[in-house]
């Protein structure tokens, strides 16, 4: 009996250490010191190392830059300071700042910039520059490009090209023959705010300031983006102290923070910081190779169809439906320039699907397995449909098989995606809605004659006023033709402890360059 | 002995060659093209139709399959399994390196499992029916029923999320290893508990058992010198079979831990239609699977004495 009180003492002292353990614990907290480092985990590799690619979206814009940048809709200077179309459009002459240079130390000149673009016509990657087209390239003096096209620059949408991620511009020094711009990338030398230090393939990359950076100095020591590919683990990872934000893919649309997690995120303190993207995703038709999707009724039914509202209830609200224009109103040529004329109205559906002659009409849709969000769509749309006497059947397949599959005529419906990062809303525009564009095809959305020209006016002119213009025409026609449905805005969102402060979001870009953190 | 090793590495060249000869064939038959895939990532937009015959040129993808094959065999059998399609790098390299870290994973895990198995399995044959046979037989069936992916997530709540001592993911320090360790040997270990239990249990009613019972041995000399000995064929056997973990099993707790093992290098590899890195896959762990069969093969041989490797086909076994 004495051993058992002594025992019951014990236990009773060691409890009571530990209740003062916890409230030092906590009187410690409440005073937080500035951090000089920071980990963010990410759902992609960098790709620092690549045989023939440019590195992953959040590489190029930490650790480089363009000629050019897209900003509120502008092509904006970034290494160039000026441009000049010259030559009725048959060249477009760039005039580089000086005293640039890369973080390795080494000059950032015009020679060095039309040494990427040889690289990408060696390798023949596009990147929306129309470098096939692009006859020679030459430069005058140190600070001067000039690219001559051979019939001509289609015109704005070239220019915005030019701030494609393909078209960082990474030194000579990068690559495994240093000069060969066909050998394979082996390190990122760019002239962002941010250096590699550090990369090991699918594991992390580590940044530190660039000091050779011409703009304004980064304020932390170290950034070290690590990769988790599992949406869950990177959310955990966050929970658990292990890093200190979760980033979204800067493309949007995959490798994201579950949305049905954000709320709960929020309730546990951290932020959530949310930008909406000029990228919507949609109801494709696979018109192409099926007749049926050539009749409008029939694509004006699926509109009425929908309840865009129930959709975002899929993503706890966190992501907005498609209700008024065809993008969100993040960026200026998406604001209030054309508004859907189709409101949820499931018994105009019915009618309009008799009138078509296709009563108990049963597409086939499509659904990539490897984004739960689009099962979890394809699902509340399969229920949604039948209200309107549409007998949706889902077929849903692995990543690779839905690549090949989307290219047959056996499938009627699929989600998919119009516009994209800000930079990109130009060319994804046009690459969607105009047939003559090389990446045209890959969506399923209905064009016509009507539609590709009106996305031409959209795209092309340089004169801003023009540009609106031709968005107000463009979005006219998809709505007036039906081209597709738009289910919701997308967007990117950085999930973040509390004491982190100063991401900002260029376009639809985080950036960390003035981010301070205090822990 | 040394016959029968030779001639079960003799069986490596016609597997090696059948093996990778179906693994080409489907990747062929797969609906979806590399160049397609490949191109997509590496361009971030679709590809055009003369990048995809640019791609498919330069990488022999428009030659005929058998020369396709053929080419890839004769520079495999140089020692050349050539590089990604995706990164460039040297696919013996990657193996290598994710060869590594799934070793660490699956014998850490392994052992583990043996040693939480071995003692609860084994004391719930002795005890077969008590409380804690019943106890023991319960804690396995309900941790069978769980996905070791799901135990992951639960271990990183408690031991990262609520106590914070140990990391969630990464694989840069000796700690990081705990976490997809545990997950991975406790599934284990739920399974083996019943098959040491059920070894055991077989083992003590046979004869030699009896026999060393009556000639008064204690309860500990009959299992360690006696029963574990014989009941441990069947466990070595299914430690063999755990070898997928090993071998890209473990993709689902990899991926959970962004551990850098072969599962995820092959996943990554499957979903990019990264070639080279699926043959290579698929040749280096037919290799592996026949060595560590046959060491296994071996192990069982030295357990049991008994085992006729020069008697495969059970001919005269009684």
């Amino acid at each position: 009996m004495k051993f058992g009180m002594k025992r019951l003492l014990c236990f009773c002292m060691v409890a009571l250490m530990m209740v003062g353990f916890v409230g030092c614990s906590n009187a410690g907290a409440s005073s937080k010191s500035e951090q000089t480092e920071m980990k963010v985990a990410y759902g992609k590799d960098t790709g620092v190392a690549s045989e023939k690619g440019n590195g992953d979206m959040l590489l190029t814009i930490f650790a480089g830059e363009r000629l050019v940048e897209v900003v509120d809709g502008e092509v904006v200077p970034s290494i160039a300071e000026s441009w000049e179309v010259k030559d009725s459009g048959k060249t477009i002459s760039f005039k580089i700042k000086e005293g640039l240079k890369f973080s390795d130390g080494s000059d950032l000149t015009a020679k060095e910039v039309k040494f990427k673009f040889d690289r990408n016509i060696a390798l023949k990657n596009t990147s929306w520059t129309e470098v096939d087209r692009i006859e020679k390239i030459e430069v005058p003096d140190d600070y001067t490009i000039n690219f001559y096209y051979k019939d001509g620059m289609d015109g704005y949408v070239v220019l915005a090209g030019f701030a494609e991620y393909g078209n960082t511009i990474v030194s000579p020094n990068s690559f495994q023959t240093p000069g060969d711009p066909t050998t394979p990338m082996v390190k990122f030398i760019g002239s962002g705010p941010w250096k590699v230090a550090d990369y090991v393939k699918d594991q992390y990359t580590t940044f530190v300031p660039n000091e050779n950076y011409a703009g304004d100095p980064v304020k932390l020591e170290k950034i070290t983006v690590s990769m988790i590919k599992d949406d869950e683990a990177r959310v955990l990872a966050l929970q658990s102290g292990d890093v200190d934000a979760v980033v979204d893919y800067y493309h949007g649309g995959s490798a994201y923070t579950p949305r049905n997690v954000l709320s709960s995120l929020k309730e546990e303190g951290f932020q959530v910081l949310k930008q909406e993207m000029p990228m919507t995703t949609v109801l494709a038709f696979n018109y192409t190779n099926n007749e049926a999707w050539k009749n409008i009724k029939l694509r004006q039914a699926l509109n009425y169809a929908i309840n865009k509202d129930e959709i975002s209830g899929l993503f706890d609200g966190w992501i907005s439906p498609a209700n008024d224009a065809y993008f969100s109103d993040c960026s200026p040529y998406t604001t209030a320039l054309g508004k859907q004329s189709y409101k949820y109205d499931p018994e105009k559906a019915k009618t309009l699907l008799a009138e078509a002659g296709l009563a108990g009409f049963s597409p086939k849709m499509i659904v990539n397995s490897e984004n739960a969000d689009e099962v979890k769509l394809a699902e509340l749309l399969q229920s949604m449909l039948k209200e309107s006497g549409i007998n949706l059947q889902l077929d849903v397949m692995d990543a690779t098989k839905y690549a090949e599959v989307k290219k047959t005529a056996d499938w009627d419906l699929c989600s998919y995606y119009i516009g994209g990062p800000e930079r990109r809303i130009y060319s994804r525009n046009e690459g969607r809605f105009d047939k003559t564009a090389p990446e045209f095809g890959s969506s399923g959305c209905f064009t016509s004659d009507t539609i590709a020209a009106a996305v031409q006016k959209a795209v092309d002119p340089f004169d801003e006023k023009e540009r609106k213009a031709g968005f107000k025409e463009f979005y006219a026609a998809i709505d007036a033709e039906a081209a597709c449905v738009p289910l919701y805005y997308d967007a990117v969102f950085v999930v973040a402890n509390e004491g982190v402060e100063g991401i900002e979001f260029i376009g639809s870009e985080p950036r960390f360059g003035q981010v301070t953190y205090k822990k | 002995m040394l016959k029968y090793i030779f001639r079960r590495l003799l069986y490596l060249i016609p597997v090696m060659i059948i093996t990778s000869f179906i693994a080409y064939m489907l990747v062929y038959l797969s609906p979806s093209s590399p160049a397609q895939i490949i191109l997509k990532a590496r361009y971030t937009s679709e590809p055009t139709q003369e990048q995809v015959e640019d791609f498919n040129e330069e990488y022999g993808f428009d030659k005929p399959i058998l020369v396709q094959y053929t080419t890839w065999l004769n520079k495999a059998m140089h020692g050349d399994l050539g590089k990604s399609l995706t990164d460039g790098s040297d696919v013996w390299e990657d193996f290598i390196y994710s060869f590594k870290a799934s070793a660490k994973l699956y014998f850490s895990s392994q052992i583990l499992a043996l040693f939480i198995a071995l003692p609860i399995g084994v004391y719930s044959a002795f005890k077969a029916n008590s409380l804690f046979d019943r106890f023991s037989r319960a804690y396995s069936l309900v941790g069978i029923s769980l996905p070791d992916f799901w135990l992951g997530m639960i271990l990183v709540y408690i031991f990262s999320i609520t106590l914070n001592i140990l990391p969630s993911f990464g694989y840069t320090s000796p700690k990081n290893l705990i976490l997809p360790m545990l997950a991975l040997g406790l599934s284990s270990s739920f399974s083996l508990i019943r098959l040491v239990r059920t070894s055991v249990l077989e083992v003590l009613h046979l004869n030699y058992i009896r026999t060393a019972r009556s000639k008064g041995l204690s309860e500990g000399q009959i299992m360690m010198k006696h029963a574990l000995r014989n009941a441990m064929i069947p466990i070595v056997t299914v430690l063999g079979i755990h070898l997928t973990h090993f071998i890209g099993g473990a993709v689902a707790v990899e991926s959970m831990f962004a551990w850098p093992g072969l599962g995820n290098f092959f996943a990554k590899a499957a979903g990019s239609q990264d070639i080279p890195v699926i043959q290579g896959f698929v040749l280096l762990s037919a290799i592996f699977f026949i060595i560590a069969n046959l060491i296994i093969d071996i192990i069982c041989k030295q357990l049991d004495p008994r085992i006729d490797f020069h008697n495969e086909s059970g001919k005269n076994n009684g």
